[in-house]
């Protein structure tokens, strides 16, 4: 282990010690056994000032306050005796990307060298004070689908040099790459967003280039907006730039970002990246009939990546979160910090006091239609309202069940009729938040008008879906056009809502779910979420009260 | 004032508007990238994109978009916002009243007590008074505005919780209308305290050249002379600078509605002026063409008014016309 190494380790060890999981929770808490929300009211405060969120947290305004960014909020909230923090390995994950169609990136061994030019530890140590970790995947390391050792800082610049050399490169008298060629290396610009927009980003490329020049590279950084940016992304007019998203659990995202028939103006292969092999492994990844053949071409599919090099994963941001002390039972795992719905269940004031829990919503949800919401924040209230067939297991990230009592995967068909079907059984005894049953046929009326619409948001869940069939009140078939395992997580995460409402849906895109409300809540509205909604003001808050025939509530399935 | 006049005024006005609805729509447009080309999400797919980007239309031809765009400028009728799927003119509704009330009350604050001081500072020419306010003025009116919101922010809604942190009401809001009342003018203390805090500099110094001016002129003398008290000297020389004050209130109407950005972002505001940051930067175009529309035609009303207030002001002006 290098001497990076080490002190990453060491800075990892002292960023998770200051709020381990045993440490916001008595115990473990077996999720199966979990019965909530144990809190009758919810709050939603909208803060968009980062610095008057930090303040909200201090003043005791705020109950949870998730996804802090800055290193020195982070100290500064940890030093607060009134509040606990919660770190969690994230799913957001920093790339460089590399134009595979353009000298001197077209070829694999000066990738790779580049890739183990670059100090990650020392970005990591510097620019991020210790809350993130080197990565060398381009799955977030914490995902069950993800190489063991992906979270590792490959830094190695004599390992580079020597490579480079191995493949005929030498440096001139100013320590700038020449290629086999006799030419020097031409220089080359790292987009990057502009600094007064997100400074860190800036300051992170510029680490890279100086780190890359360290090895002869001559790379300069090229600031600009971020739009202007990403149209020169899809254009592919772009030599290197630097890119963060977050990313799911599965390892499906990786043909949207590397196969070769993404390859186009707009398209998700930005990198360009066009490898017969690769090809190969992230078609079998998409099309695997279940979960064994997808788990082999997963590591396939990683393999090649790693020989390839097409993009440098740089590193995974750790998901940070404050909660009040004054509540107990906070639930933490090694992927999710205390802003999870697992909270929202067994959370309790401490004292036994009843009072409603207030999170933060860092911005104002401008849409609370779930047909159209298309933000984070959207989402993040819609999210206690609406449940679907599945939900995630937060110790291991594998589904378990929601809706859903159990499902399975299957392939029928045989030749080219080979299909993949789904089946799910429902639990007996659900009802909707106004206390009207929940059935299969429920579920199926939700998906043919996901399907009959076209809805953009959900339009790739369910373009495959050939027919829905619902052979009794508990039971769910799903047939699908062909063959692949991830329809499962497609299908069985699209958000469940009553036939009753989305039959009475006449124009989608205008829809106000917030309209015509009466005792039972907002008309439209109507899940089978733990919360619905009680009050909203528009760049205010949203208000939320415990669901009454929520699943997991005591004495509500019968 | 003779029609001629007003009708040529107004003739440029138009020509103005034309140009800005014209701009409004080619601007956008050259920006790079669209609502739908920022998308970075592997679960929406290019087709998906290509499907939103049809329900937004933006896949019709320029000249279509523009004929479309121009229609709904006319007819005040601006379609659906990209971000929120909502009706524009509900969304602008909805954020108006904040900053309205932001805006109008800090204007009116910050004119008051500026115009007040500034008139003082004259009067107390080469005295120490007169120091404190053109101190005062020149610090308050050159540190970063976001910086002394901060500062007050961090003063009398942490250190000292005088105020709250964000918003415009409690959540959940008192009943009552007298409590809601009091609830929504405490929430709004602050932001209206900061902005005029920032904003009285600008005047204070700009009147009281004025009024400097204005009472070292002859008439000032005369008056004097004739033995007339103070105060109608005072008001002798207040009534020359009226115009000009009047123009720069008028002209500054326009931004009760577009909105204090900065301050609607420290202190969490739901107003007009995030609502215009956001349709920028989210390539919002129905949202950022109407804003920007909305704002041309305010701008360019309130320079006619002001126009027609100064002559009204300066019977010099009405009668030389």
């Amino acid at each position: 282990m290098s001497i990076s190494q080490k002190f990453f380790c060491a800075l990892l060890l002292l960023a998770l010690s200051i709020s381990p999981a045993a440490a916001l929770t008595d115990k473990k808490i077996d999720i199966s056994k979990l019965r909530g929300p144990k809190i009758s009211e919810l709050s939603m405060l909208i803060i968009s000032n980062p610095d008057a969120q930090i303040m909200a947290a201090e003043a005791g305004e705020l109950d949870i306050i998730g996804d802090i960014a800055r290193p020195s909020d982070i100290d500064r909230l940890a030093k607060n005796k009134n509040l606990q923090m919660s770190i969690a390995r994230g799913f957001h994950a920093f790339f460089l990307l590399l134009n595979n169609k353009k000298s001197p990136w077209d070829d694999a061994a000066l990738r790779r060298a580049a890739a183990m030019s670059i100090d990650r530890s020392g970005i990591v140590r510097m620019i991020f004070s210790g809350y993130c970790e080197p990565i060398n995947s381009w799955l977030p390391p914490v995902s069950p689908w993800a190489p063991a050792g992906g979270a590792q800082d490959i830094y190695n610049p004599q390992a580079a040099r020597a490579l480079l050399k191995k493949r005929g490169y030498s440096w001139n008298m100013a320590g700038r790459l020449v290629a086999p060629d006799g030419k020097e290396m031409p220089a080359m610009k790292l987009l990057t967003p502009l600094a007064r927009v997100s400074p860190t980003t800036a300051e992170l490329a510029q680490t890279i280039a100086d780190s890359l020049s360290s090895a002869g590279f001559p790379v300069e950084t090229e600031p600009m907006d971020f739009s202007t940016m990403i149209n020169r992304l899809d254009r592919k007019d772009y030599s290197m730039a630097v890119l963060a998203w977050s990313m799911g659990r599965n390892p499906d995202s990786l043909y949207s970002f590397y196969h070769s028939s993404m390859d186009f103006d707009g398209g998700y292969n930005m990198t360009g990246t066009c490898d017969a092999r690769l090809d190969r492994s992230l078609e079998a990844l998409r099309g695997a009939p279940d979960e064994a053949s997808a788990r082999k071409a997963a590591r396939e599919a990683q393999r090649a990546l790693l020989e390839l090099m097409p993009s440098i994963p740089i590193y995974s941001r750790f998901s940070v979160t404050a909660v009040s002390k004054k509540w107990k039972n906070i639930f933490t795992t090694e992927s999710s910090t205390a802003d999870n719905m697992w909270t929202l269940l067994a959370a309790e004031p401490r004292g036994g006091v009843g009072r409603p829990l207030t999170m933060l919503l860092p911005e104002e949800p401008r849409n609370l239609n779930p047909f159209t919401a298309s933000s984070a924040y959207s989402w993040q209230a819609l999210g206690v309202i609406y449940e679907s067939l599945l939900t995630t297991d937060p110790y291991t990230l594998e589904n378990m069940d929601a809706i859903a009592s159990s499902w399975k995967v299957a392939v029928a068909g045989s030749g080219r009729a080979r299909h993949t079907e789904l089946t799910f059984k429902i639990k007996r005894g659900l009802r909707w938040n106004d206390g009207s049953p929940l059935t299969a046929r429920d579920i199926k009326a939700t998906v043919d008008f996901l399907r009959r619409n076209k809805i953009p948001r959900f339009f790739d869940a369910v373009k495959n879906i050939k027919r829905i069939e619902t052979p009794d009140d508990h039971t769910l078939r799903v047939v699908m056009e062909d063959v692949s395992y991830w329809y499962l997580d497609n299908v069985a995460g699209l958000p469940a809502m009553p036939a009753k409402v989305v039959n009475a849906v006449r124009d989608w895109q205008n829809w106000d779910p917030l309209a015509g409300g009466g005792e039972a809540g907002p008309a439209g509205l109507i899940g089978s979420g733990p919360f619905m909604l009680k009050g909203y003001r528009a760049g205010e808050y949203l208000l939320f009260e415990r669901n009454p025939h929520y699943r997991l509530l005591e004495g509500a399935v019968k | 004032m003779n029609a001629g006049w007003f009708a040529k005024r107004l003739l440029s006005s138009l020509f103005v508007l034309a140009a800005v609805i014209a701009l409004n729509f080619i601007l956008f447009r050259m920006m790079p990238g669209d609502a739908v080309s920022t998308i970075i999400d592997p679960s929406f797919s290019p087709e998906a994109k290509e499907n939103l980007r049809a329900i937004y239309g933006l896949d019709r031809p320029l000249a279509e978009q523009f004929m479309i765009y121009v229609k709904r400028m006319l007819t005040f009728s601006f379609g659906l916002s990209f971000i929120s799927r909502k009706p524009v003119w509900e969304e602008l509704l909805s954020r108006l009243p904040a900053t309205l009330a932001l805006t109008s009350a800090s204007m009116a604050l910050s004119a008051a007590f500026g115009i007040w001081l500034g008139i003082k500072a004259a009067l107390c020419r080469g005295r120490l008074a007169e120091k404190i306010v053109l101190g005062a003025s020149a610090v308050t009116a050159s540190f970063p505005g976001f910086f002394v919101q901060l500062v007050l922010l961090m003063l009398f809604a942490r250190a000292l919780p005088i105020f709250p942190l964000r918003g415009t009401l409690s959540a959940p809001p008192p009943s009552g209308t007298m409590n809601l009342f009091f609830d929504y003018v405490r929430h709004m203390a602050l932001p209206v305290i900061s902005l005029s805090l920032i904003g009285f500099g600008g005047w204070a110094l700009y009147v009281r050249n004025l009024m400097v001016r204005a009472l070292g002129e002859d008439f000032a003398l005369m008056a004097r002379a004739r033995g007339l008290p103070r105060g109608r000297v005072v008001w002798h020389a207040f009534r020359t600078i009226l115009p000009p004050i009047i123009t720069i209130f008028l002209m500054s109407v326009p931004g009760l509605v577009s909105g204090a950005v900065i301050t609607e972002s420290v202190f969490s505001l739901h107003g007009v002026g995030t609502f215009l940051l956001e349709a920028v930067s989210g390539h919002d175009y129905p949202a950022a063409g109407a804003a920007f529309y909305l704002l041309a035609l305010i701008t360019v009303s309130c320079n006619l008014a002001a126009d027609v207030s100064y002559g009204f002001a300066d019977p010099r002006v009405r009668y030389r016309r």
